[in-house]
């Protein structure tokens, strides 16, 4: 006997995976320092499916001064960058220190930082919808192989469109952060 | 039971919609390598999209048919 239920949770989850949890937007990161610090808290838990980056936004005006944060712990990030006027949020950010920047920042050694530098900063960004749009193949193509093991063909038929729908979603999701993304890049000086 | 001709489809279905599979998955670790060393190199890249329906579409379309087919060998075989 087969044993369908295992191929049914198999693909539930393999779909689930396929469907990016929506983030909270970042627009909320502009309210208050708790907010602030919360960026850490995104990027411990993922940040739209191991595109590891979110915005730092504590006291901006607008979402265009956000600073967007890659791939390291706010906590170990010193936030203090020539567009906030050199205010420093090493410590508010959630623990503070260590990563060496200094408030104002601009020494040479961050030419490749992509919080600072624009074209690193696109090049992350490029890298980053590379990834998201792999893994939302694979695992929308993952999902459909999953389905045709199925017997009935509803099952197949439903399960298979499944798949599909969580394809789109995801490529839509990968989509939209790549925009947010290159939008914040493009905010940062050359 | 099921005839000689019966199996033989079960098996090709079974065999195209594999390859199938392990085609689509090569395809994309292949792109991803390609589209990584092109940002390496600095070249501009476009993300196609669209990849997930097409391949989901195509699998679902080969299976269906093969799954016609073996059934149709099937109700041959019971008359």
């Amino acid at each position: 006997m087969k044993a369908p239920f295992s191929k049914i949770a198999l693909a539930v989850v393999l779909l689930n995976s396929s469907i990016y949890i929506t983030a909270d937007n970042s627009e909320d990161y502009l309210e208050n320092d708790s907010s602030y610090a919360s960026v850490s808290e995104i990027q411990s838990s993922g940040w739209h499916w191991g595109v590891n980056s979110a915005n730092a936004c504590n006291n901006a005006q607008s979402f265009s001064d956000c600073i967007p944060v890659y791939g390291q712990d706010p906590g170990d990030f010193e936030f203090g960058f020539g567009d906030f006027g050199g205010v420093g949020y090493g410590d508010s950010g959630g623990g503070g220190g260590g990563s060496g920047g200094d408030s104002g920042g601009g020494d040479s050694s961050s030419s490749n930082d992509p919080t600072k530098n624009k074209s690193a900063c696109l090049v992350q960004a490029d890298r980053d919808q590379n990834l998201c749009l792999s893994l939302s193949r694979g695992t929308a193509v993952v999902t459909a192989g999953v389905c045709v093991g199925f017997v009935h063909p509803l099952y197949i038929a439903a399960c298979t469109a499944a798949a599909g729908v969580g394809g789109i979603i995801g490529e839509y999701q990968c989509n939209d952060a790549f925009i947010t993304q290159k939008s914040n890049c493009n905010a940062l000086p050359d | 039971m099921k005839s000689t001709e019966n199996r033989l489809i079960t098996y090709y279905r079974k065999l195209i919609t594999s390859t199938l599979l392990i085609l689509f998955l090569a395809y994309i670790v292949f792109d991803y390598y390609r589209n990584e060393k092109l940002i390496s190199e600095g070249v501009s890249v476009n993300f196609d999209s669209g990849f997930s329906v097409l391949a989901v579409s195509i699998l679902l379309s080969v299976f269906l048919i093969l799954k016609l087919i073996e059934r149709l060998i099937q109700t041959k075989d019971n008359h």
